[in-house]
C-alpha cells in the first residue's frame, strides 16, 4: 500500500501563503547553534549583545537567543559562528543547528487567531522559554515587531505549513 | 393537534416564513423559530417513539434537557442525526424525521412492543438473550432500538477551528446571575468571557421578563454586554460549555450560522458557574404522553416564539413560580386549570381556575393527552403542564471535582462551597429567586456597590414532590431511555441499590440528555425504596460532555493529512523524482522502494543489487543526539547497557538502551568524536524517547553543568552507501574518505562545509554513512547519483534495507523484540555478567523474571517446507505433542543473497534449540522449519571490509 495522501509540497524559503487577514512566509533558516550550559558565557563569547528571548519576546535586529530551557537556547545570527562543535572552556556545549529549524513568519490582523489555534500557551504569560507545542509539534515562538515568528523542526515544516494553510482559512 | 401559533406573541420574524417537512408532512414556521417551537406551533404532537417500548413521545422541554424531541435533520440532501429540536434553529427547506420509528412516528410498526411491556422490564435482555447467543439477537435489537440513522453522505469537512483562549473570568450562563457577575467584573476592568447556549443573553429573563434597576430587562442585558465588550471581554452566544477538565481547562462548542462551528479551549483565572436550574417533571401514570410538558417550557415557547402548548391546559404544580405561567397562557387564550398540591398558594391569576390541595395522578389518551385525572376525577384536557421544583445545573461544578450537599429548603442538591475551583451563583447554587440570583452573581464577581435589583421578586417556594410507588399505572422516570418507577423498584429488589448500579442496570440517566430530568427522580425513588435519605443514596458521576457535541467539532482540523503528521526528508522531492514510493517508517515518510511494479519484487531486486555492487539509501532519520561535556562518558555508561566510556575518539560502538524494566528500549551506535563529545545514533523512531531518557538521567543522577544534550537529527542529512563497491562509489563521487576501520568515524570538510563519515553497517556489507548539513544535501545526493552512473548500483528503499539487515540477523527494536525482550535474550549476555557498575535497567535483569529458564530468545528460522517466506507473526509450535505457542516469527523475507526464505523469531530457549525442527502455525496450517542462528548471511563478517 502506498501512503501518498500527504501533500507533496515541502515549502522552501520564500514560499508564502496569503490567507486574507494573515500572511505566512517561510524564511531562510540562517545560521544557528544550539548552546547549553553556561548560557551567559555562551552569549558573551558567540554573540555579544544578543538578547535572550522568551515566549512571544521580540527578537529585534542582529543576533538573538531563543531560550528553550533553563540552560539551553538556540542562538541565531546573521553570520556563521566561528566556533567548533563541542564542549567549550567556559562550560557550555555547542552544536551546529542551522538546518534543524525553519522559521515561519505570520503577520496580519488574524495572525493571533492562527497562533491561538496552534497553542494553548498564553503569550502574555511572560514565559522565559520560547519553547511550546504548536499544532501538536515542538516549536519556538517569538515576535519580530508585528510579526509572529515560529521556528519549527525541519522535518515537520511541511505539516505545520499545511496546518497554517488550513487554520488561516476561517 | 393541540399546539397553536398565537397571532402576535413571540419574537419570531413573521415576515419570513420558513417551510419545512416533518416525517414527509409540509409545515411552515418562521425565521427565529427553533425546530421545537415550529413543531409545537404547527400542532404536531408525536415527534418520535420511545427507545424501548416505542411509545409515542412529544415535546417536553426547552433546551438541552429535552429527552424526546430528537430528530434527524436533512439540509441540502445531507442528514445530521439526533439533533435536539429545542436547540436547533429552523431553516427554510429543512426536512425533519422522527427517530426510532418505522416508517414514521405516527405509524410506527413497532408500537406493539408496548403491549409486551410486562415481559420487557429493566435488564430483561441480560436474562433473555442468552440463547442461541447475543450475537444472534444484537442486530435485530439494534434495528428496532436506538436513535437516528447515520447518513453515509454526511462527511463534514474538517474545517472546525479549535481555538485556545485565556480570560480573567469565565462566566458560564448569561442569565440574571451571570449578567450581574459580568457587570460587576467588567466594572472592575476584568476581561470577562460570558458564555451561553441560547441565541442571546438573558436566560430566564427572556421569557419571564421583568424590570431591573428600574429599566426593562433588555436594557439591562444590553448595558451589561456593552460593559463587557468595553472592558476587553467577549460574549459568546449559541455556545455550550460542555466540559470542565483538569488544570482549569474548559471546552465550549460555538455554533455559527454560515461558518464552521468553533471548538473553544478556555483557560480562565476564575470561573463563575451561573448555569441556572432545570424544572423537574411530576410523576403520575402515563406522564410520558405527548402533550405532557414542562410548565416553564410552555412559557418559554409562548413568549419567545408565540407557540402555545395547547388550548385546554391543566397545570399541575407545587410551586409559586407556576402561577405566572398559568396567567400568561390564559392571557394568550388557552383555557387553564392550575392544580396546586398545596392547600395555600398565591391568588388565582385572572382567567385561571385554581384547584388547591389537588393531586394529579394520571394522564389519559391514546397517542396524546385527552384528559388529566386529578384526585380520581377525569378532567378533559389536551395538555398537561407540570412543575415539580428545580434541579440546579451543577454538572460542570461536579465535572471539576465539586461535591454536593442536600438542601431541605430548596429540595435540591446544591454545590458544596470550596470543593471545586468554581464559584456558583444563582439558580445553579439553589438561589431560585431573581433578586437572590442577581445578588449572588454580583457578589461572586466581587461587585462593588449595590447589586442589580429587580422590581418585585418572583416567588419560587415549592413543596417537595416525589414519585409515588402506590400510584397505579406506569410512571416514567427517564423518558429518553424508557425507565419507569417500577424498573427502579426491580433494581432495588435485585440488589442494585447503589445509584451507580441502578444507572447501569436500568440505563437511567445514560441517554443523550444526561439524565437532566431523570436522575433526581431515580435517586429519590431509590432512597425511598431503601429507606435512606437522598444524601445517603448519593449521586452518579458527572462526566463531559454536558451535551452531545458533534465529533467533527471535537476532531477539528486534525483529520486527513493533518491527523497523523509525519516527518519529511529534506531530499523527499529528489526521491520522488527518482521514482520512490513512500511509506511511513517510525514516524517518517521514507522511500519504501523505487520504481513501478510489484513492491516485493522491487525490494528483492534492490537488495540483490546492494549485495552485488552498491546501494544508496537515505538514513537521515537516524538519531543524532550530541552528548557533550566532561560528564558525557559517565552519563552514557549509565544510560547504555554496553559501556561507552572505553570507546576511543574516532570510533563507534553498537549497544542498547534499556528501560528500567530491563527490556530493550532501543539499539544503535554511539560515535565518539572527542573525549567529551559523543553522538548517540538512536533508531529513527526512538530519537525522542532516547533523548528523554538521557535527559532524565542527566538531570536526576549527574551534574547537569558537566554534560549537555543536543538533538541535531534534523540538522543533518545522512546518505548511506552500502555494498562491496561502496568505496568505489565514494571515490568516483570525489568524496575524500579517510582511512578508517569498521566502526570508525571521522569529521571532515567537503567543499567548505562540514561532513561526517562513519563506517557503520546495518547491512553486513561495507558501508559508509555520509552526513552533511541539510542545506548541502542536494550536492551530496547529486554527486553520489552521478557516481552511481559510473560505478553501477542503485537507490534502495527501506524494504530492501529490511531484507539486508534480516539476512544478517540485525534486529529492529519493536519488530524483532517485544515488551519482554532483554539483551541476553538477543545473545548479549556478557555485559550483564561482567558489568559491576550501575546502569539503567540493570537490577531488572537479575530479577526472577530476568533469570528464568525458557525466556524467548532471538533465533533464525530456516524453512524446510516449501519455498515461500513464512508469515511474520506466525506462531512457532512443536511438531509433535500438544500444540502450544513457543514463540513467533518477527521478520520474514526472501533472501536474494541466499536465494531462499529467511526469518527471525523469538523462541523459548531458542539458542538451545538451534538445529531442531519446529512447526510454524499460521491460518490453520503448520509448516515445518528448522531453528537456525539469527545470522543467515556471511556469519564470519568478511563482507564488512568489502
Amino acid at each position: 500500500m502506498d501512503e501518498m495522501s500527504w501533500p507533496d509540497t515541502i515549502p522552501s524559503p520564500g514560499a508564502t501563503l496569503d490567507l486574507g487577514g494573515v500572511q505566512a512566509a517561510c524564511l531562510a533558516p540562517g545560521h544557528a547553534v544550539l548552546v547549553s550550559g553556561n548560557l551567559g558565557a555562551a552569549l558573551a563569547e558567540l554573540a555579544p549583545g544578543a538578547r535572550m528571548v522568551g515566549l512571544g519576546g521580540d527578537i529585534g535586529g542582529g543576533a538573538f537567543a531563543l531560550r528553550i530551557a533553563r540552560d539551553r537556547a538556540l542562538l541565531v545570527a546573521p553570520t556563521p559562528f566561528e566556533i567548533a562543535d563541542g564542549w567549550q572552556a567556559a562550560d557550555y556545549g555547542v552544536s551546529r543547528a542551522g538546518d534543524a529549524f525553519c522559521p515561519i513568519s505570520l503577520v496580519g490582523e488574524r495572525a493571533g487567531q492562527v497562533i491561538a489555534q496552534g497553542t494553548a500557551c498564553d503569550l502574555k504569560g511572560n514565559s522565559p522559554s520560547a519553547a511550546l507545542i504548536f499544532a501538536g509539534q515542538f516549536a519556538l515562538l517569538a515576535r519580530d515587531g508585528a510579526a509572529f515568528m515560529l521556528w519549527v523542526e525541519r522535518p515537520m515544516l511541511a505539516y505545520v505549513w499545511d496546518w497554517i494553510g488550513q487554520a488561516g482559512k476561517d | 393537534m393541540s399546539g397553536w401559533r398565537h397571532p402576535t406573541a413571540g419574537r419570531v420574524n413573521r415576515e419570513r416564513p420558513a417551510g419545512f417537512h416533518f416525517d414527509g408532512i409540509a409545515l411552515t414556521g418562521f425565521e427565529g423559530d427553533t425546530l421545537a417551537s415550529a413543531l409545537l406551533a404547527s400542532g404536531t404532537r408525536v415527534l418520535g417513539r420511545s427507545f424501548k417500548y416505542h411509545r409515542p413521545r412529544g415535546l417536553w422541554g426547552m433546551g438541552g434537557e429535552e429527552p424526546n424531541a430528537i430528530l434527524d435533520v436533512t439540509r441540502d440532501g445531507v442528514t445530521m442525526p439526533n439533533v435536539r429540536a429545542t436547540t436547533e434553529l429552523l431553516e427554510d427547506g429543512m426536512a425533519l424525521s422522527s427517530v426510532n420509528a418505522a416508517p414514521d412516528a405516527a405509524h410506527d410498526r413497532y408500537r406493539l412492543l408496548d403491549r409486551l411491556q410486562r415481559f420487557l422490564p429493566a435488564g430483561f435482555y441480560y436474562k433473555t438473550f442468552m440463547r442461541p447467543g447475543w450475537m444472534t439477537w444484537e442486530p435485530m435489537i439494534r434495528r428496532m432500538a436506538g436513535l437516528g440513522r447515520i447518513d453515509p453522505a454526511n462527511c463534514p469537512p474538517a474545517d472546525c477551528p479549535r481555538i485556545n483562549a485565556q480570560c480573567d473570568l469565565l462566566i458560564i450562563g448569561a442569565g440574571p446571575a451571570g449578567l450581574a457577575a459580568a457587570r460587576a467584573a467588567a466594572r472592575k476592568g476584568r476581561a470577562v468571557w460570558l458564555v451561553d447556549e441560547a441565541p442571546e443573553p438573558g436566560g430566564s429573563l427572556r421569557w419571564r421578563g421583568g424590570f431591573i434597576d428600574g429599566a426593562d430587562w433588555r436594557e439591562f442585558v444590553d448595558a451589561v454586554q456593552a460593559e463587557v465588550l468595553a472592558a476587553g471581554g467577549r460574549v459568546l452566544a449559541r455556545t455550550t460549555l460542555w466540559g470542565a477538565f483538569d488544570h482549569g481547562l474548559f471546552a465550549a462548542w460555538e455554533r455559527r450560522t454560515g461558518l464552521p462551528d468553533v471548538h473553544w479551549r478556555i483557560r480562565a483565572g476564575e470561573v463563575i458557574l451561573a448555569a441556572g436550574a432545570i424544572e423537574r417533571p411530576l410523576w403520575f401514570a402515563n406522564n410520558d404522553l405527548p402533550g405532557v410538558m414542562s410548565a416553564e417550557a410552555a412559557l418559554h415557547h409562548l413568549v419567545l416564539y408565540g407557540a402555545v402548548a395547547g388550548r385546554r391546559i391543566v397545570l399541575a404544580t407545587g410551586g409559586d413560580a407556576s402561577y405566572p405561567v398559568a396567567a400568561a397562557l390564559a392571557e394568550a387564550g388557552a383555557e387553564v386549570t392550575l392544580t396546586d398540591i398545596r392547600p395555600e398558594g398565591p391568588d388565582a391569576p385572572e382567567g385561571v381556575r385554581v384547584v388547591r390541595a389537588a393531586r394529579l395522578t394520571a394522564a389519559r389518551g391514546g397517542r396524546e393527552v385527552r384528559c388529566a385525572v386529578i384526585d380520581g376525577e377525569a378532567w378533559e384536557a389536551d395538555t398537561v403542564l407540570t412543575s415539580g421544583g428545580y434541579t440546579p445545573s451543577v454538572h460542570l461544578y461536579c465535572q471539576a471535582g465539586g461535591k454536593l450537599d442536600w438542601d431541605d429548603v430548596r429540595d435540591a442538591l446544591v454545590p458544596r462551597r470550596g470543593t471545586a475551583p468554581i464559584m456558583v451563583a444563582g439558580a445553579a447554587s439553589g438561589s431560585f429567586g431573581l433578586s437572590a440570583a442577581l445578588a449572588e452573581g454580583h457578589a461572586a464577581a466581587g461587585g462593588e456597590g449595590p447589586a442589580p435589583r429587580p422590581e418585585g421578586d418572583a416567588p419560587w417556594g415549592v413543596t417537595p414532590m416525589r414519585p409515588d410507588p402506590a400510584l397505579p399505572g406506569r410512571q416514567w422516570i427517564d423518558l429518553q431511555n424508557d425507565v419507569t418507577l417500577k424498573d427502579v423498584g426491580l433494581a432495588a429488589r435485585e440488589g442494585f441499590t447503589s445509584v451507580e448500579h441502578l444507572k447501569r442496570y436500568t440505563t437511567l440517566g445514560m441517554a443523550t440528555d444526561q439524565g437532566r430530568t431523570s436522575n433526581f427522580a431515580g435517586l429519590a425513588a431509590m432512597a425511598a425504596l431503601t429507606a435512606r435519605s437522598i444524601p445517603e443514596t448519593g449521586t452518579t458521576t458527572y462526566r463531559p460532555p454536558f451535551t452531545p457535541v458533534p465529533l467533527a467539532v471535537i476532531a477539528g482540523r486534525r483529520r486527513g493529512a493533518l491527523f497523523n503528521p509525519l516527518k519529511r526528508l529534506p531530499l523527499e522531492p529528489e526521491h520522488r523524482a527518482a521514482g520512490a514510493r513512500f511509506r511511513e517508517y517510525g514516524g517518517w515518510l521514507r522511500p519504501a522502494v523505487y520504481g513501478t511494479g510489484d513492491e516485493s519484487t522491487l525490494a528483492v531486486d534492490e537488495a540483490r543489487t546492494a549485495r552485488q555492487s552498491v546501494g544508496i539509501f537515505d538514513a537521515s532519520p537516524l538519531g543524532k543526539i550530541e552528548v557533550i561535556g566532561p560528564g558525557a562518558p559517565e552519563l552514557l555508561d549509565f544510560a547504555n547497557y554496553v559501556r561507552m566510556s572505553t570507546l576511543r575518539p574516532g570510533r563507534a560502538r553498537y549497544g542498547f538502551m534499556l528501560a528500567e524494566s530491563g527490556v530493550v528500549y532501543d539499539d544503535g551506535v554511539v560515535l565518539r568524536l572527542a573525549e567529551d563529545r559523543f553522538i548517540v545514533s538512536a533508531s529513527s523512531s526512538h530519537v525522542a524517547g532516547v533523548l528523554l531518557r538521557l535527559e532524565d538521567a542527566r538531570q536526576d543522577r549527574f551534574d547537569p553543568s558537566r554534560v549537555v544534550l543536543h538533538d541535531v537529527t534534523a540538522h543533518w542529512v545522512t546518505l548511506t552507501v552500502t555494498g562491496p563497491r561502496a568505496r568505489d562509489l565514494l571515490d568516483e563521487a570525489e568524496i575524500a574518505v579517510p582511512e578508517m576501520p569498521h566502526m570508525g568515524v571521522a569529521e571532515t570538510t567537503e567543499a567548505g562545509h562540514p561532513m561526517r563519515i562513519a563506517r557503520v553497517s546495518f547491512t553486513g556489507d561495507l558501508s559508509y554513512e555520509v552526513s552533511v548539513p541539510a542545506r548541502h544535501s542536494d550536492d551530496l545526493r547529486n554527486r553520489l547519483d552521478r557516481a552511481r552512473g559510473a560505478v553501477g548500483g542503485r537507490w534502495i528503499g527501506l524494504e530492501a534495507v529490511m531484507i539486508l539487515r534480516a539476512e544478517k540477523g540485525y534486529i529492529l527494536v519493536g519488530k524483532d523484540t517485544d515488551g519482554l525482550t532483554m539483551p541476553h535474550d538477543l545473545g548479549w549476555g556478557a555485559q550483564r555478567e561482567r558489568r559491576r557498575d550501575e546502569y539503567l535497567g540493570k537490577r531488572s535483569l537479575f530479577t526472577p523474571e530476568g533469570c528464568r529458564e525458557g525466556r524467548r530468545q532471538l533465533v533464525g528460522i530456516a524453512v524446510s517446507d516449501g519455498d515461500a517466506p513464512l508469515a511474520a507473526g506466525a506462531h512457532l509450535v512443536p511438531l509433535d505433542g500438544p500444540r502450544r505457542s513457543l514463540g513467533f516469527v518477527t521478520s520474514s523475507y526472501r533472501s536474494p543473497g541466499l536465494d531462499r526464505p529467511i526469518a527471525l523469531a523469538l523462541l523459548e530457549d531458542g539458542r538451545a534449540r538451534i538445529g531442531d525442527r519446529i512447526g510454524c502455525f499460521h491460518m490453520g496450517e503448520v509448516r515445518a522449519a528448522v531453528v537456525a542462528p539469527a545470522c543467515a548471511f556471511d556469519p564470519e563478517g568478511h563482507r564488512l571490509d568489502g
